[in-house]
């Protein structure tokens, strides 16, 4: 039973990261209808800026702030490289975040390095002890950065006036301006809130699981994987998304065999997309004709 | 012909003569590198490099290889398998090397295997699968001992100190497949049963319901086979569940940087490492004492470092293709350095090669490559 609650708390975490990374992606695209594939990298820059940051010996109180605001500033490149072709098609603009996220892994393997860090702790929380199971540190950390952030999320969507705008910037771009919201606004915002919520999953994950320049492609496609299970328009959806993904693959591992649970995991993900095409929480796109 | 023209002719011809000859007696040899001194496998190439510059410089002070200067060409693998393939091709076909040394790890010298027997350019490998060499090539060698030298080593261990059932933790990487693969075949050889079998992705954030199975197996140890990051991320995990058997790592985990990264969580780990890690363990009428302790005195007053174990595998290799090349009457060519080195035996910082036709890594048993070694108070120490 111990050893259930343990797999499941694991699970609870790993699914805790894929979320807070499938956040950035329902957050761009609900703003933009942009699929943004460089957002595992905005995870991975932050993670290792923080972590050569440290290493030079900066305080975490200095150097966490900075990698988030550097992975801001990269969001903000990426808005204004996107929006050269918002007359084109949205599949034009998601192949170039194709191309920058590659850009940005090859900038950041060549003017930080290509080592794996482990930065340190964040400390400050304990690590729960409860009978033999155990919440580590860390993971409790992310657990409650993903229970904050969803909470602020779902306010600022739901409730506050700049939420609503940018959903309506994305709906219907042209009703939008006429009501003054500008969608070019909307989006860089979008891209911005994204980038920095990338950068803060890759700063938590660092000290448990290494910072490297190669991560973004692995965190960016169970991120993404998330997102699409959980429902692509809805930030609701990419937590419950997450938090699936990591269970199943956790208890996979645990029960099932640890060399098949990624497999297992992405057949789970087909089969409830088949029942389900707009994932969990998704809202069919209803046109009317 | 008149007596001017003659004269003149044949002035030219001496002058030809003596200057082929005189290129000839410095004619360099090109040895090619192909090293991950970036990327996760940054940790073997990094010391590789090092160690390889270091005799590189040391015999080229000498006069370098019979007379002949050593032209040394490093190439950046990465530590990927697609980069190393590229590379070993504009080694060999643009740089025109005689000799190349490398890839670092197992799942880029199997990519280069076909290459370097397509394109007949030795290749001193430096990965840890016996697969590189088994069955040999003409072109494919390699310097460390094999996963099942290390293997037989740690189930030796097992079995003499009555450790009857392992869980087994792999990565699934080519270095983690072959090494748990190995480990399977050679269990029941030594009445060990292996009561799990677990793997994980090299990239994977966390390993705690592999941890939790091996505890609920029962079994008496837990063995992992990988490189980093995985074994820092297990030891931690094993440490925060409470896990109270001993713990094993593979020779991929013989490096300071464990210990480092994985701080309290190391202590009491054990690992099976190339005698390099203890070069004064090693016993003095031991053959391969002195070059032992040589590499490590010249890498620490080099480097200022103590020398990791992998700088064994570059230092070797340039040792095994000096005394190839002076075994060579005639022209220096890629097939002859190739058919001498099955001939070279020697000892070196990983051991006593022996090559042979059918044996290209050189290193068995015999020259007790292995020693077991255990973190305590945060370093690594001998034990039996």
């Amino acid at each position: 039973m111990n050893t259930l609650i343990q797999i499941l708390i694991s699970g609870l975490v790993t699914g805790a990261i894929y979320g807070m990374i499938a956040i950035g992606f329902t957050i761009v695209f609900n703003a933009t209808r942009i699929i943004n594939f460089a957002h595992g990298e905005f995870a991975m820059v932050g993670g290792l800026i923080a972590a050569v940051l440290i290493d030079h010996r900066t305080p975490m109180a200095v150097a966490l702030p900075c990698a988030i605001l550097i992975a801001v500033l990269l969001g903000i490149v990426l808005e204004r490289l996107t929006a050269a072709g918002r007359s084109r098609s949205v599949l034009s603009q998601a192949m170039v975040t194709i191309g920058v996220g590659i850009a940005y892994r090859g900038l950041a393997s060549a003017l930080l390095d290509k080592d794996v860090h482990f930065s340190p702790p964040f400390g400050l929380l304990p690590t729960w002890t409860i009978g033999a199971v155990y919440i580590p540190a860390q993971g409790l950390w992310i657990i409650s950065t993903l229970a904050l952030l969803s909470i602020g999320l779902w306010v600022l969507f739901n409730r506050t006036l700049l939420g609503k705008a940018m959903s309506a910037a994305s709906e219907n771009p042209r009703a939008a301006e006429l009501c003054a919201i500008s969608p070019a606004k909307m989006s860089m915002l979008a891209f911005s809130l994204a980038a920095g919520l990338g950068a803060v999953a890759g700063v938590e994950v660092a000290p448990m699981a290494s910072a490297y320049y190669q991560n973004g492609l692995f965190l960016g496609l169970k991120g993404f994987s998330a997102a699409v299970l959980g429902g692509i328009n809805n930030p609701l959806g990419a937590i419950v998304g997450g938090l699936i993904l990591g269970g199943v693959e956790n208890l996979s591992a645990g029960y099932i065999a640890s060399a098949y649970k990624d497999a297992i995991a992405f057949t789970l993900l087909l089969i409830l997309l088949l029942v389900w095409p707009s994932g969990l929480l998704g809202r069919v796109d209803v046109k009317r004709v | 012909m008149s007596l001017k023209k003659f004269t003149s002719l044949a002035a030219a011809a001496v002058v030809v003569m003596l200057t082929s000859a005189i290129c000839r007696g410095a004619e360099e040899i090109r040895v090619g590198a192909l090293l991950a001194l970036s990327g996760p496998a940054a940790f073997l190439g990094s010391p590789e490099q090092k160690a390889l510059r270091l005799i590189v410089d040391q015999m080229n002070a000498k006069g370098g290889i019979d007379g002949h200067s050593i032209k040394l060409i490093v190439y950046d693998t990465e530590g990927n398998s697609t980069n190393a393939g590229q590379q070993f091709r504009r080694l060999a076909e643009s740089e025109s090397v005689a000799v190349i040394v490398g890839p670092s790890t197992t799942g880029e010298s199997l990519a280069i295997k076909p290459i370097a027997n397509e394109l007949k350019v030795p290749t001193i490998t430096l990965a840890g699968a016996e697969a590189v060499v088994v069955p040999p090539t003409r072109y494919v060698f390699k310097t460390p001992p094999t996963d099942r030298v290390v293997a037989r080593h740690m189930l030796g261990y097992f079995k003499q100190h009555g450790l009857a059932t392992i869980g087994l933790l792999s990565s699934a990487d080519g270095f983690g497949q072959t090494g748990a693969n190995m480990i399977a075949e050679l269990a029941p050889s030594y009445g060990i049963t292996i009561n799990a079998k677990e793997e994980f992705g090299p990239r994977d954030t966390d390993m705690t319901a592999q941890v939790l199975k091996i505890r609920d197996s029962g079994a008496d140890a837990m063995l992992i086979w990988s490189v980093n990051p995985g074994p820092t991320i297990i030891l931690r995990n094993a440490k925060a569940v409470g896990y109270n058997k001993p713990i094993f790592n593979s020779y991929g985990g013989a490096t300071q940087q464990l210990i480092t990264q994985a701080g309290d969580a190391a202590e009491g780990t054990y690992v099976s490492s190339m005698r390099l890690l203890a070069p004064e363990a090693v016993p003095t009428n031991d053959p391969i004492h002195d070059i032992v302790n040589k590499i490590a005195t010249d890498y620490q007053k080099k480097f200022g470092e103590a020398a990791p174990t992998f700088a064994a595998h570059t230092y070797d290799a340039m040792l095994i293709i000096d005394a190839a090349v002076k075994k060579i009457k005639g022209p220096i060519t890629r097939d002859a350095i190739a058919d001498a080195i099955p001939t070279v035996e020697l000892p070196g910082g990983n051991g006593y090669f022996r090559f042979s036709a059918t044996d290209h890594n050189g290193i068995d048993e015999s020259s007790k490559p292995m020693v077991m070694m255990r973190v305590k108070n945060g370093s690594w120490i001998v034990v039996e």
